[in-house]
């Protein structure tokens, strides 16, 4: 989430989702909050209760929109647009946090002169056609700087390059007439959003914004996230009870996914994952570089990043950086061997998830493990996925179930025969979260541990224990290897099982990565103690203090929570340092007051010289507010009394990033990869810096292909789970939501001659998938530029296997990648739509996009009765 | 509220004691307060969990899956089967306000037995399967119906049905095997809006009243209570509703009518169509030999 | 503040057409599972509980004339009531806990009431079906020759008398129990059609005895015993008319909204039937001597029943 990391610091959810109950005014967006996070929704219910206005905007009328005051309909993709026009109304009417946006954010501080960017264009300065990649003047988007190299700034807010007027200038064209024109609402509808934001905002109003699919897939998604940063900062609503950007997560482990990582580029707690760069040859290189790796353009001598490296809480890379080489490597990491540095794998290029298939397509991938996730349904182009599946030699699957990933070599109904097939698949049974013990990091951050509850059946085993014992036979394997190379496996550290045992200990797990003294083995109590000379080993230092001692495993603390409460610190341990509400130092003014009563969180404590209040302090607990830095000061010493933004190293928010993303310091609409529509704001149509993957089977249609003029948009509905693995084997859901359906509106169902139930098929340039119409007042047209679009909607939960079955919309939808975080678009997809049904794969024997197995024609199997509806009172029997 | 069986006749056994078993009685438990729910559509989100839940607590089968094209009501219909049914409309009503450019609004509601303060059902059982529980509810004791299915015609709401496979006529239990140990029903306690509530009746009828008044503060005029107060046809209900419309869109009669409020008329009615018979052949028995 | 919270009245309403998918259309109470069985059972019950209170109507009031034919009657009456008890009993959803019923006291419920007294008519109506078949047994020569005469003698003892007029007059009071109950079973529910016929009862009361006058009459013809039989007639024009005009001017209307074509002509074709066994009743009172007539005018009436039955046991949809 580097939108998130570009405003505030940390890519993380910045509120918890209870706490929207404390806000006066909630904007879901690019979210279905009520169907995809039906309890946290809760809340957001009792903010409604307690008064709060509620706004959904999104391109369907959802559950959510059903109990909404407010629905707004615009077209997928166009939520730039929408969001530049608030920050347009919201500066033009000066209906910004004046006090907080000019000390807490860079609105005061002045961009460099050579800052500029070309409206018609649609470009900001710097781009190289060639590579697609902002990498000329690598200097142009950095602050301005004084001899002293501390960024100059102007208070009164007037001069023209201060980040306040740049950002105004930015986004003037972005007007509600030209919003609503691109978006396809009405003006009103726009400045009714942004005067409910501005009348809900200020010292005693907080509004929150919750997203999550509908903003992050699409290829602009890091600027739409950056975009709602900007208005947030703008009115004040961050740090503070009932504000922030709330980033709704997917599966139950989403967050602690990306906290440890199971990314490419990341190695865990976001340190960038090392470049075959020159750079990045020795760990004094790597760390003289600072974190500003992964985001950072160019190579400028001067540029903002490398103030990272000495400022804020980066400037502690190195001790996180020797924690964690000590963790992996133990006894064998030594200062001497850089601490085994040059065990870790240098990055040569992009490896993300599509990439990879890409390769495993070409051939050049020859074996894959698959853990917990179902590519063949979920993957964006299911088509390619499939078959680059097809092509490995090997293919692991470690699922409860026999997914269609592992069915894909036999049962792909738009695959050929098995016999052609020469992938030798493993399915191997895992055991499921109630199963086994461990931990999962939600949404806000939180750290819980869970205890297994069922013994589970068969062979299954806990994922921990796969990865155990591989990492075992691999240690094993290589153990007499002299090759340098294999020194990364002999040297690992393999040690989960505690002494006698050969079951791994997920505890152990935890405890490393909480961290501890590598020579007396205690236990580390806060990220704080963590040194660079090798003397602490810490395999997470965000987590470091989740584990305080021996006995003490924070995560299973399970507090009581009252109604009143708040914060339940109690309640499990959330990082950073059980902080909820991240930045919270900002719930506070300049001189440590909160900005209200109704809205405070921490103060500044005079007499105990200490931050205190209800919620952990995400600050540093005695720097009083009148603390200033002198030029010279170093890591969280140059952060000032009086700015919330620990891990910037300024300490403020970033209105505009001066690094941190790769396509702009500020968001630009662009349009989506497939559009009817000409993007109404500049010349460039999509967002520059998209990666495509050339491949017949990747087609993209031409933006107003009048072949593909309507607007499909895949999402989830409450009663199924994303690929519907789980899900789709249990008769009390699946009664719930069958089957697969196109939502479309009346006019365009008329126009096709459509009634409900009726089968269509739809067709996208990489494929089709047939399904049932439902025709619905919830979808409705949308007026575009003076041209009239038609939005389809279909849940993605469907696939070839399981108890009913049906196509899989990412049939449809087209490889892409977006930059900064490499997701794919797959929320507006070009199709068109004509009735009927698929013919079978035996008349298509060559053409893979029209072949085809039918589904049964109602896959509804009979299914038993699991048991009688008799109470436990029946003597029958 | 304990969890205490004692006053349930024994498990029988064998060929007599089942003979027996239905003519013995068990102790009555000691009447408690009643308990109600009170289910505000405002607030619900049409996630089904309460659905979900009600089957799995009662271990009740899935049906078979079949796309309604209904909205998103795929099961249609409270059943032997279903106990709880979440409910979908969509509705275009110019004169109420809507939350959109359309007009639009989409009415959730998630359904099940009102256990009718006087219930239909009840009256018209005739083996004494349908009781009312110690906490008000009314039960169906499914060891002792026999199927003839009285209940399920006198029933306005279309709740309790039977079931082909067992014969017997099911419902909503009110969760008794829970509320009896002091937890809340299952419905309840899934539903993640707070949507069904659940508690002493008394206070569901004030949180109701209070909602409602809340409600009519915050501009929502369209806002009515169902089964609060007993009207001139039908009984106060212990599921009381909060609904944004009217309830026939919710698939609510609008005027329940107790069938049993007919029963005397009906039955002299029919008396008279005997005895008037008896006379008419009894004269003409007597006097026809003279036509 | 409050301003914003109001604004959701901007929306320009007006430009909205009305449109509406939610449930108002549906037929909310339940259909019980009552299918042809239920029908037969209706029909069954009516006509053994009719033809054993038009018997024992007659038997009481004319004991001579009526003598022979109601030993017969009885007999059937009671075969009737006991295929009708088997029907009911199948008809459960767990036929063997058909005893539950009697184990209550509930008289709110119309089968409860339904049940008890159909199980008492099988009691008291079991005296003067035994009666009736010793009777036909002597008749036909079938007791054992050495007991006949004694058994006989038992029977036409006072006592015998005074109990069997006793249980006769017992089982008047059952069957009429019996025969009321069927109709508020039906009309004192929440099904629509059902619901809205107040005297759909009485239609199966007047109805019941007037099949049991047409199965009286159709056991004398079929027996030969045809003395009195005529005297009915003049009862039977009665009750047609009353069963027309309730077929016609109540339950028709009734149905209008609630069932299929097919059984709203089958109504009709119900009250035709009556009106053809009316005319045929006719005849034969003005002078017609043609027993023909009068096998027609019991066929009518016995199939205007169970199409009348039939149609309005069983709907189809409702409002
Ligand atoms: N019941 C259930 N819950 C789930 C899941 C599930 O499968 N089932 N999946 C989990 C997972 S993995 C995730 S990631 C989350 C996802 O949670 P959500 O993001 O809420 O899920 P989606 O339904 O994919 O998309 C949300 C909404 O975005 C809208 N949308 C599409 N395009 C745009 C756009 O351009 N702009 C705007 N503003 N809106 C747009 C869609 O109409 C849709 O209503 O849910 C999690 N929760
Ligand atoms: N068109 C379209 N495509 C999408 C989306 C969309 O909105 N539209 N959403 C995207 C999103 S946000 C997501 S998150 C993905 C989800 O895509 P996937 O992650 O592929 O989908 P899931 O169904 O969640 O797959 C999880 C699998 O893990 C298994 N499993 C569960 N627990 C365990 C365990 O403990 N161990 C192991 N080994 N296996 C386990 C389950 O049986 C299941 O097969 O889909 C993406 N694809
Ligand atoms: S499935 Fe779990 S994470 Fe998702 S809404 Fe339900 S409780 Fe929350
Ligand atoms: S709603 Fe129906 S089933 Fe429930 S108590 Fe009332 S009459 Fe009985
Ligand atoms: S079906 Fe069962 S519960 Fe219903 S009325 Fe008959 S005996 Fe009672
Ligand atoms: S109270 Fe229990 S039985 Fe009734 S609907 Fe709720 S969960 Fe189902
Ligand atoms: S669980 Fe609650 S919110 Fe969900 S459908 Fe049921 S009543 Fe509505
Ligand atoms: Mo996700």
């Amino acid at each position: 989430m580097p939108g998130l990391g570009a405003s505030f610091g940390f890519g993380a959810c910045t509120n918890f989702p209870r706490d929207m109950r404390n806000s006066d005014c909630i904007l879901i967006m690019g979210s279905n909050m009520a169907e995809s996070h039906p309890v946290g929704f809760q809340w957001v219910m009792e903010a409604k209760e307690r008064g709060a206005t509620l706004i959904h905007v999104d391109p369907r009328f959802t559950r959510t929109s059903a109990v909404a005051d407010h629905h707004v309909r615009i077209r997928p993709d166009s939520d730039l647009a929408f969001l530049g026009a608030l920050i347009n109304l919201i500066i033009k009417k000066k209906g910004y946090f004046t006090d907080f946006v000019s000390q807490y954010t860079n609105a005061a501080t002045l961009v460099s002169e050579k800052f500029s960017f070309d409206e018609n264009t649609g470009l900001f300065v710097g781009f190289d056609p060639v590579t697609r990649t902002y990498d000329q003047e690598p200097d142009a988007w950095d602050y301005e700087l004084d001899a002293q190299g501390m960024p100059v700034t102007d208070s009164t807010l007037q001069h023209p390059r201060c980040v306040l007027r740049v950002l105004e200038k930015h986004f003037e064209s972005y007007t509600s007439e030209k919003a609503a024109e691109t978006c396809g609402c009405s003006p009103e509808d726009v400045e009714l959003v942004a005067d409910l934001l501005m009348a809900n905002s200020g010292t005693d109003r907080t509004s929150v914004m919750a997203y999550a699919l509908g903003w992050t897939q699409h290829t602009s998604g890091t600027q739409i996230i950056k975009a709602a940063g900007i208005i947030q900062l703008l009115l004040g609503n961050i740090g503070r009870p009932g504000s922030g950007i709330v980033a709704l997560r997917g599966h139950a482990n989403v967050q602690g996914a990306t906290d440890i990582p199971t990314l490419f580029n990341n190695l865990p707690n976001y340190i960038p994952q090392p470049k075959a760069i020159p750079e990045h040859a020795t760990l004094k290189s790597l760390l003289e570089y600072g974190h500003g790796l992964g985001g950072r353009r160019g190579k400028g001598e001067r540029g903002m990043w490398r103030q990272e490296g000495i400022k804020g809480a980066w400037a502690a890379m190195p001790s996180y950086m020797v924690s964690l080489l000590k963790a992996w490597y133990g006894d064998a990491a030594t200062a001497e061997n850089e601490y085994c540095y040059q065990n870790l794998p240098k990055m040569q290029k992009d490896e993300s998830e599509q990439i990879f298939f890409k390769e495993t397509l070409q051939g050049i991938v020859r074996g894959m493990f698959v853990f917990g996730q179902n590519p063949a349904v979920s993957s964006p182009n299911s088509g390619f996925h499939r078959e680059a599946m097809r092509r490995l030699d090997w293919l692991v699957v470690v699922d409860a179930f026999e997914t269609e990933s592992a069915a894909v070599w036999y049962a792909d109904p738009n695959g050929p025969g098995p016999e052609t097939v020469g992938t030798e698949v493993f399915l191997l049974p895992a055991s499921l979260a109630m199963e086994k013990g461990g931990s999962v990091s939600n949404t806000e951050r939180l750290v819980q541990w869970h205890e297994p509850v069922l013994e589970a059946p068969g062979d299954s085993k806990s994922d921990l224990w796969y990865v155990y014992q591989l990492g075992k036979r691999l240690k094993a394997l290589y153990a007499d290897s002299t090759l340098e190379r294999d020194k990364a496996l002999q040297q690992l550290t393999w040690d989960y099982c505690k002494p006698g045992d050969d079951e791994p200990d997920p505890e152990l797990v935890l405890r490393e990565m909480n961290g501890f003294n590598t020579v007396t083995g205690e236990h580390l109590k806060s990220t704080g103690q963590l040194a660079a000379d090798g003397s602490t080993a810490c395999g997470c230092r965000l987590y470091c203090g989740v584990y305080p001692a021996q006995d003490q495993n924070l995560a299973k603390r399970r507090g009581t929570i009252s109604d009143d409460e708040n914060f339940y610190l109690n309640w499990a341990w959330a990082w950073p340092g059980n902080s909820r509400i991240l930045y919270n130092r900002a719930s506070a003014d300049p001189e440590g007051k909160p900005w209200s009563e109704r809205k405070a969180i921490i103060h500044w404590d005079s007499n105990a010289k200490r931050w205190t209040g209800a919620d952990v302090p995400n600050y540093v607990l005695d720097k009083a507010p009148d603390y200033r830095p002198t030029p010279e000061s170093r890591g969280m010493d140059a952060i000032p009394g009086n700015a919330p933004f620990t891990v910037h190293f300024d300490g403020l928010g970033w209105l505009f990033a001066p690094f941190g993303l790769s396509d702009g310091p500020m968001p630009v609409h662009y349009e989506a990869l497939e559009t009817p529509v000409r993007n109404t704001m500049a010349a460039q149509q999509i967002s520059p810096s998209t990666t495509l993957i050339e491949d017949s089977r990747n087609a993209i249609a031409a933006q107003g292909d009048p072949r593909y003029p309507i607007i499909l948009t895949s999402y989830r509905v409450t009663e199924q789970f994303v690929a519907g693995v789980m899900t789709r084997r249990s008769s009390w859901i699946n009664e719930l939501q069958p089957s697969l359906f196109f939502e479309m509106d009346q006019e365009l169902a008329e126009s096709l001659n459509l009634r409900t139930l009726d089968w269509v098929i739809a067709e996208s340039k990489r494929g089709s998938i047939e399904g049932r119409v439902l025709v619905t007042p919830r979808m409705a047209p949308l007026m575009v530029c003076g041209s009239k679009v038609h939005v389809v909607g279909v849940p993605m939960h469907f696939g070839f296997k399981g108890e009913v079955t049906g196509d899989s919309v990412n049939v449809l939808t087209a490889l892409s990648l977006g930059p900064n975080s490499d997701i794919a678009s797959v929320k507006s997809i070009a199709c068109r739509i004509r009735p009927g049904r698929l013919t079978p794969r035996s008349e298509h024997k060559d053409d893979f996009r029209d072949a085809y197995t039918p589904l049964p024609d109602a896959p509804m199997k009979n299914v038993p009765w699991i048991c009688k509806p008799e109470g436990r009172l029946d003597y029958d029997n | 509220m304990t969890t205490d069986t004692q006053h349930l006749p024994q498990k029988p056994r064998g060929f007599l004691q089942r003979v027996i078993y239905p003519f013995q009685r068990g102790a009555q438990p000691e009447q408690q307060e009643a308990v109600g729910f009170f289910t505000d559509t405002s607030v619900c989100i049409g996630c089904k969990a309460c659905q979900v839940g009600c089957k799995h607590w009662n271990m009740l089968p899935g049906l078979e899956p079949r796309l309604s094209g209904r909205s998103y009501d795929n099961t249609l219909e409270l059943s032997a089967k279903t106990w709880r049914h979440v409910k979908f409309a969509e509705v275009i009503t110019p004169d109420v306000p809507a939350n959109n450019r359309q007009g639009l609004r989409w009415l959730l509601a998630s359904d099940s037995c009102k256990h009718c303060e006087d219930a239909p059902c009840l009256r018209a059982c005739p083996t004494g399967a349908l009781i009312r529980t110690e906490v008000g509810g009314v039960y169906p004791q499914s060891d002792i119906c026999n199927g003839c299915a009285s209940c399920v015609a006198a029933c306005p709401f279309g709740v309790i049905a039977r079931s082909e496979e067992t014969g017997h006529s099911h419902k909503c239990t009110f969760c008794l095997d829970r509320v009896r140990d002091g937890l809340h029903p299952a419905c309840a306690k899934t539903c993640p809006a707070a949507s069904i509530r659940f508690g002493k009746l008394e206070d569901m009828r004030n949180a109701a009243r209070n909602r409602l008044t809340q409600l009519q503060a915050q501009g929502v005029t369209n806002a009515r209570l169902y089964g609060l107060d007993a009207t001139e046809n039908y009984s106060s209900l212990h599921n009381i509703f909060l609904l944004l419309d009217n309830p026939a869109k919710y698939g609510l009669p609008e005027d329940p009518i107790h069938p049993a409020r007919r029963l005397k008329g009906d039955y002299a009615r029919a008396i008279a169509g005997v005895l008037a018979g008896m006379a008419i052949v009894g004269a003409s028995v007597v006097f026809g030999g003279y036509l | 503040m409050e301003t914003t919270k109001t604004m959701q009245k901007d929306t320009p309403q007006s430009a909205c057409k009305a449109y509406s998918q939610d449930y108002s259309e549906d037929v909310i109470p339940h259909l019980p599972p009552w299918g042809v069985m239920t029908v037969i059972d209706v029909w069954l019950n009516n006509a053994a509980l009719g033809l054993y209170i038009v018997t024992a109507c007659a038997l009481l009031l004319r004991p001579v004339t009526f003598g022979i034919l109601a030993q017969p009657a009885f007999v059937l009456a009671w075969l009737l009531l006991v295929a009708d008890l088997l029907m009911l009993v199948a008809d459960l959803g767990d036929p063997r806990r058909f005893h539950h019923m009697l184990r209550t006291f509930r008289p709110t419920s119309p089968m409860w009431v339904g049940v008890w007294a159909l199980t008492l008519s099988s009691v008291t109506i079991l005296i003067p079906a035994l009666w009736g078949a010793l009777g036909l047994m002597n008749g036909f020569e079938l007791l054992p020759p050495a007991c006949a005469a004694s058994i006989m003698a038992v029977l036409d003892s006072d006592a015998a008398v005074n109990i069997l007029v006793t249980f006769i007059a017992l089982g008047i009071i059952c069957a009429a129990g019996g025969l009321c109950y069927k109709g508020v079973l039906f009309s004192a529910t929440s099904r629509p059609v059902w619901r809205k016929t107040r005297w759909f009862s009485a239609y199966l009361t007047n109805g019941g005895i007037l099949l049991g006058c047409a199965l009286f009459i159709g056991l004398g013809m079929a027996l030969h015993v045809t003395n009195g039989l005529h005297k009915l007639f003049p009862a039977m024009l009665v009750m047609l008319v009353i069963d027309m005009l309730l077929l016609q001017f109540h339950l028709r209307p009734a149905m209008r909204d609630g069932s299929s074509t097919l059984q709203r002509r089958n109504l009709g074709t119900a009250t035709v039937l009556d009106a053809a066994a009316f005319a045929c009743l006719l005849a034969v009172i003005a002078g017609v001597g043609n027993p023909a007539l009068v096998a027609l005018a019991v066929l009518a009436i016995a199939a205007s029943a169970l199409m009348g039955r039939h149609s309005f046991v069983l709907p189809t949809r409702g409002v």
